[in-house]
């Protein structure tokens, strides 16, 4: 007769090393790929914008820029020193003469349910 | 429950409480658009578009699915305008309008835009989510 005993808590004791290790790697990852995702967004929908409303917007969607401010976060939209950057509160909010824009509301519709997601999956991906 | 019919009981709430205010569609503004009259000095407007949900929850069951509207307040008076804003938010903001099928809501704020000069009026809006 004989018996055999398998575990594997050794992986555990490993994944505990790890994880400390590549958490901060893998979170500045999600952040800036959920960054990068919706300015693509945003800027997709003031290119569409500028389709439909004519040229003069044309400078707009070029302002759409992302930025790292600290590791694990990032910021995106339009850069006032960028294009028509400045004109970002009328697109956005529009005005008594045009009906708003939302292309940054839109975006964020998006990543809103996305980003939370992407952060669950990148802890689970963290074991294993 | 179509857009219209949305439409319809929100400018219906919003012109209940603004008054004597009125709230209009964009296309419905006097003065504008070629309609008759002259552009009133206070006066406010909505759109409303539908929002992107994802998948949706298996008991999720709403009558109205996410939607976005923008009430704009436009007066000659700054403090007319936010006065508009006020009595709007008393309207809307975590409340409900309209009653039995065509009841929508609750109004949950988003954004909102300072009132600034714009094309001779003072005007800002707020963006709430139902």
């Amino acid at each position: 007769m004989r018996v055999r005993a398998v575990h594997t808590i050794g992986d555990l004791a490993d994944d505990m090393r790890n994880v400390s290790r590549r958490a901060p790697i893998e979170g500045n990852r999600v952040v800036r790929d959920n960054a990068y995702k919706g300015n693509a967004l945003a800027k997709g929908f003031a290119s569409e914008q500028h389709t439909m409303f004519g040229d003069e917007d044309i400078e707009y969607p070029p302002s759409f820029t992302v930025e790292k401010i600290a590791p694990m976060l990032w910021e995106y939209g339009p850069d006032t020193s960028i294009g028509d950057g400045s004109q970002a509160e009328g697109y956005e909010h529009g005005s008594i003469n045009s009906p708003p824009h939302h292309d940054i509301a839109r975006s964020v519709d998006v990543i809103e349910i996305e980003f939370p997601l992407d952060v669950d999956d990148m802890v689970r991906g963290l074991f294993w | 429950m179509t857009e219209k019919d949305q439409a319809t009981s929100i400018l219906a709430a919003l012109n209940a409480a603004l008054d004597p205010t009125v709230a209009y569609d964009l296309d419905k503004v006097p003065g504008v658009n070629g309609n008759a009259g002259t552009r009133p000095t206070k006066f406010a407007t909505i759109s409303i578009s539908e929002k992107y949900e994802g998948k949706r929850r298996g008991s999720g069951e709403t009558s109205v699915e996410g939607f976005r509207i923008v009430v704009r307040y436009a007066a000659k008076s700054t403090n007319d305008a936010r006065n508009m804003r006020a009595l709007t938010k008393a309207t809307l903001s975590e409340k409900t309008v309209g009653s039995g099928a065509n009841e929508i809501g609750p109004f949950v704020f988003q954004s909102s835009q300072a009132i600034a000069p714009d094309d001779g009026y003072q005007s800002g809006s707020d963006t709430y989510t139902f």
